[in-house]
């Protein structure tokens, strides 16, 4: 009787796979209802605090009071879920097998509802996706699932996220495959889609059917109007451009500022939303009003011109200082107003027939978001999706294409990644993501270190390696390297008596590093660079060392591989 | 370089590398306890509540946004009507952004645009509303005055005729009506008299009692030189307000122009009582009585009295030829070829001498052709020397009358 019971009770046990079937489902469900409450937040932080014909006042107070809480919570408790999201949920993903702590999407979630809520000009699909990840994580730990299962779980969230928050099933699989996985064959397409419709459904089973836009119907009404179209691309790329390079520079200087100003500095940002938001509100928040507006053709020609440049320095602003918001709306805010502007200007002037400034409206959207975020296939499914319309095609890939190779040309690394590279976390390039089948830079790294103190002299640091023959050291600690430094330049300066200068003077400039996924011919190629050390790094913070090669491991390795 | 992160429970130095804190990790939690599947159950009742209080959130959430949206709505309203129509816009669009499916905030917001000017905005508004619902006759009839302003006649045609033909939410043969009533007036102004009479047929077949908008169709039939049409409508008019001002003003001016002088003369009159101001019905009483006291036509006169008109129309008519000449410095006596006025005043004093009236009374046949010289004279005149006056004017309508008889 109890084997009997006991085969029962095995049979009815869930295969792997099964339960990670199962769970796809429940994680759509569940980041279905965490975007629909995430932007319900939003929507209602936003009425409480600003009521309905807020004051000049109000809107000086609400950004700068509700962004010192803000700051406070994420500099102590939450320091993961600043700005959009996307770029935490892609390192989570490559770099941490993964795993994301549980506080994260819960602090994603409040931090996301003040930052958004208060007036800041930032986007919520950026934190749903991070919400989705933190939460298709949580639950796929929690089913006790083997590390690379719970991996696969993150971009399965994050897909189901965004097609709730942006309604749009399709390029929600697509950005996930795009963006957080790399790697548009990947065999996690079929969960992706999954949870993706499961999302959808339940979305709309709350909110309606409703679409995010109300989008005219598209025609090119003149085959010239192609020209426009370009014209609309060139646009697009350079503001990609200028978006991408002043978010970059602004964060760096944000981040050069004292660590001390760090709880601050959110309140910082606010307090020039603020000062903005007197006199531009409809820059505030996510801002899909003005851009349903825009594709409607409902906005003046000096208006759209005005928030296209106003919103980009806001959501630079807003960002750059350390609040919690994305830059995915706001790609699509800009789009639309620069697509929008342009169509007027053609309507107005252009010799042939054209068609309404609402649809270039649309194409700018697709055009900037191919710019700005670097994911062009996407961009065109998602455009593709809100009109439901062959005919946008061929005009939204030539403002995509061209949009998307200015932006490259000359913002080679794109934004996501170049944020993460400002936090010290090197994600591996997209052709590089497929884990390589030769040798990699792990195989052949050490992890028998050497360290020299950085506060030491050029004496003490003489007798520390008096004994050693090696011709490079590391200088710093295994959590923080701070250079490299030649036996040589050491025994150079002791002998030109400048024994008691420190050490530091004499670091090497220009030295270069690999990560430990990074091949075994890279690594080799910039061995040579550096003076017979090179550090191995962790991607996931730049400073940390988990190796070094060495002449002597190089050699090691031969020999090995020669004997085998 | 990180902030170095320490366990909550334990306080223990969590390394970056690692997610959670590696001693309480091992310590395991009350989910490690129970079975996998047991744990995926328990996922379902959770998502229940948590859908519910979603869905109820959502409720509540829309039902704010309806409240606010019908706020800024009647704002909008209450501007369009104090004749604030770029304030109005702002109130709508603010309403459009609480509930932006709402086609009538929609549509009130492109009215307001195009009260605003705003052409270029208002039309995408319209046309999406239009691809929506392509019957709505507000819809079509904002279309069709957006093409007016755009001067597409065509467009603007077509627009109202579906319109005209569409679906309308309120009194809807009222509002059909005053669509037409609008083409009709737009067909008047872009010249196309025949195209508007048809519409006013069709607009009159089914007028409501009511004299001023009677008075308003029989205007307008006025305008298209249907004037059976515009003296039957205000018939209508004056049987159901007899003192209606414009009405009878209408009716003098529509009997005026099919040459009823007598009929004329008598709305004119009325009309003249009742608002003595009204100088345009007092000249053309002025100008009916004239016609009527010059007519040698009219029914009724006596032989004496006919034929004493027919000399002074004579009279009237050779002075008129000889200023005309005068004004255009030809003389009326010249060599071959001669002109139209020097042949009309060759024949007019080759029949001078027996132009009188003992002369005439015997002989009726003299006198229509004495009387067919003058009419000619005076057409003559009146097209190479210009719109004449008085008595003249009233012998060229004389002339005309009778010519459309024949």
């Amino acid at each position: 009787m109890t084997t009997a019971r006991f085969r029962l009770l095995e049979r009815l046990r869930l295969r792997e796979n099964q339960i990670f079937f199962a769970l796809t489902i429940i994680i759509g469900v569940l980041c279905a209802l965490a975007a629909v409450l995430f932007s319900l937040a939003i929507e209602g932080t936003r009425h409480l605090l600003f009521g309905l014909e807020p004051s000049s006042l109000r809107f000086l107070i609400v950004p700068t009071l509700v962004s010192l809480v803000t700051g406070f919570l994420l500099a102590k408790f939450f320091p993961e879920v600043r700005g959009s999201g996307v770029p935490q949920t892609e390192a989570a993903f490559h770099l941490q097998q993964g795993a994301i702590p549980a506080r994260v999407p819960f602090g994603k979630f409040l931090t996301g509802v003040l930052c958004i809520g208060s007036g800041h000009s930032m986007g919520r699909e950026g934190p749903c996706v991070q919400i989705g990840g933190g939460l298709a994580s949580l639950l796929g730990k929690w089913l006790r699932l083997s590390p690379a299962r719970v991996k696969d779980l993150v971009p399965v969230g994050a897909a189901a996220a965004l097609s709730a928050a942006f309604n749009t099933p399709v390029a929600a699989v697509l950005f996930a495959l795009e963006e957080i996985i790399g790697d548009m064959n990947a065999a996690l397409i079929g969960s992706t889609v999954v949870a993706s419709v499961t999302a959808v459904i339940v979305e709309r089973s709350i909110l309606g059917n409703e679409p995010l836009f109300h989008v005219p119907e598209y025609h090119l009404v003149h085959p010239a109007e192609l020209l426009a179209y370009a014209a609309l691309g060139l646009a697009g790329g350079i503001i990609s451009v200028l978006f991408c390079k002043g978010l970059l520079r602004t964060r760096a200087f944000f981040l050069r500022m004292r660590a001390s100003t760090t709880v601050f500095q959110p309140a910082m940002g606010g307090l020039i939303i603020g000062v903005v938001l007197i006199f531009v509100p409809q820059v505030m928040g996510v801002g899909y009003e003005y851009v349903d507006q825009a594709l409607n053709g409902g906005l003046p020609l000096k208006l759209m011109l005005l928030l296209c440049f106003v919103k980009l320095a806001a959501t630079i602003i807003s960002y750059a200082s350390g609040n919690a918001g994305g830059i995915f709306a706001p790609s699509l805010f800009l789009g639309a107003m620069a697509g929008g502007a342009v169509g007027v200007v053609i309507h107005r002037f252009a010799i042939f027939p054209t068609g309404d400034p609402g649809a270039y409206a649309l194409v700018g959207m697709g055009a900037l978001f191919a710019g700005i975020i670097r994911a062009p296939i996407t961009s065109v499914f998602m455009i593709f999706e809100l009109t439901q319309d062959y005919q946008i095609l061929v005009p939204l890939m030539i403002a995509n294409m061209l949009s998307f190779l200015i932006s490259r040309r000359y913002q080679p690394r794109a934004v996501y990644h170049a944020l993460l590279d400002q936090d010290h976390v090197h994600l591996p390039e997209p052709g590089g993501r497929v884990v390589a089948a030769g040798r990699l830079a792990r195989d052949i790294m050490t992890h028998n270190l050497t360290f020299i103190p950085p506060g030491s002299s050029v004496e003490g640091a003489w007798k520390l390696i008096a004994e050693n023959q090696s011709k490079c050291f590391l200088v710093g600690s295994q959590e923080m390297l701070a250079g490299l430094v030649t036996r040589q330049s050491i025994k150079e300066a002791r002998q030109s008596g400048k024994a008691s200068d420190p050490l530091t003077s004499l670091l090497v400039s220009g030295w270069t590093h690999v990560h430990p996924d990074h091949s075994l011919e890279l690594a080799l190629e910039r061995f040579r660079q550096n003076p017979g050390l090179l550090p191995v790094l962790s991607r996931s913070g730049t400073h940390r060392v988990e190796g070094v090669i060495t002449l002597e491991t190089i050699m090691q390795f031969v020999e090995t591989n020669r004997e085998e | 370089m990180e902030p170095e992160r320490r366990c909550s429970q334990c306080g223990q130095v969590i390394p970056w590398s690692q997610v959670e804190c590696p001693r309480c990790a091992e310590r395991g939690s009350f989910l490690e306890s129970l079975p996998r599947e047991t744990i995926l159950l328990l996922y379902i009742p959770v998502l229940a509540v948590l859908f519910v209080v979603t869905g109820y959130a959502a409720k509540i959430y829309h039902s704010k946004q309806t409240a606010l949206a019908k706020e800024w709505y009647l704002r909008g309203e209450a501007d369009l009507e104090a004749g604030k129509a770029r304030k109005a816009i702002e109130d709508l669009s603010e309403a459009l952004v609480y509930s932006r499916s709402n086609r009538l905030y929609r549509l009130r917001l492109a009215q307001a645009m195009l009260a605003a000017n705003q052409v270029e905005e208002a039309r995408p508004y319209l046309l999406r509303l239009w691809e929506q619902t392509p019957g709505n006759g507000t819809v079509n009839l904002e279309l069709a005055r957006l093409a007016v302003r755009r001067g597409a006649f065509p467009e603007a045609v077509r627009y109202f005729h579906n319109a005209i033909y569409g679906e309308w939410d309120e009194a809807p043969p009222r509002r059909r009506r005053e669509a037409r009533l609008e083409l009709a007036e737009f067909l008047l102004k872009a010249g196309d008299k025949t195209a508007a009479q048809s519409d006013l047929i069709a607009v009159a077949a089914d007028l409501p009692p009511d004299p001023e908008l009677q008075t308003r169709v029989g205007t307008l039939f006025l305008r298209a030189e249907d004037y059976s049409g515009a003296l039957e409508i205000f018939r209508q008019a004056l049987h159901l307000d007899p003192r209606h001002h414009t009405a009878l003003r209408g009716a003098g001016e529509a009997a005026f122009q099919m040459a009823n002088y007598r009929e004329a003369r008598r709305y004119l009159e009325l009309a003249v009582r009742l608002n003595p101001q009204d100088v345009p019905a007092a000249r053309r009483l002025e100008m009916t009585k004239l016609i009527l006291s010059v007519d040698p036509l009219e029914r009724g006169l006596s032989s004496p009295e006919r034929t004493r008109r027919v000399v002074r129309a004579y009279q009237q008519a050779v002075e008129r030829l000889r200023g005309c000449a005068q004004k255009r410095g030809e003389a009326l006596e010249g060599q071959q070829p001669m002109s139209d006025l020097q042949t009309a005043y060759a024949q007019a004093m080759q029949m001078g001498p027996r132009v009188r009236e003992t002369v005439l009374r015997r002989d009726s046949d003299l006198l229509m052709r004495t009387l067919e010289l003058v009419f000619e004279i005076e057409e003559l005149t009146a097209r190479d020397c210009g719109p004449p006056a008085d008595v003249d004017l009233a012998l060229l309508l004389i002339a005309r009358k009778r010519g459309g008889a024949e």
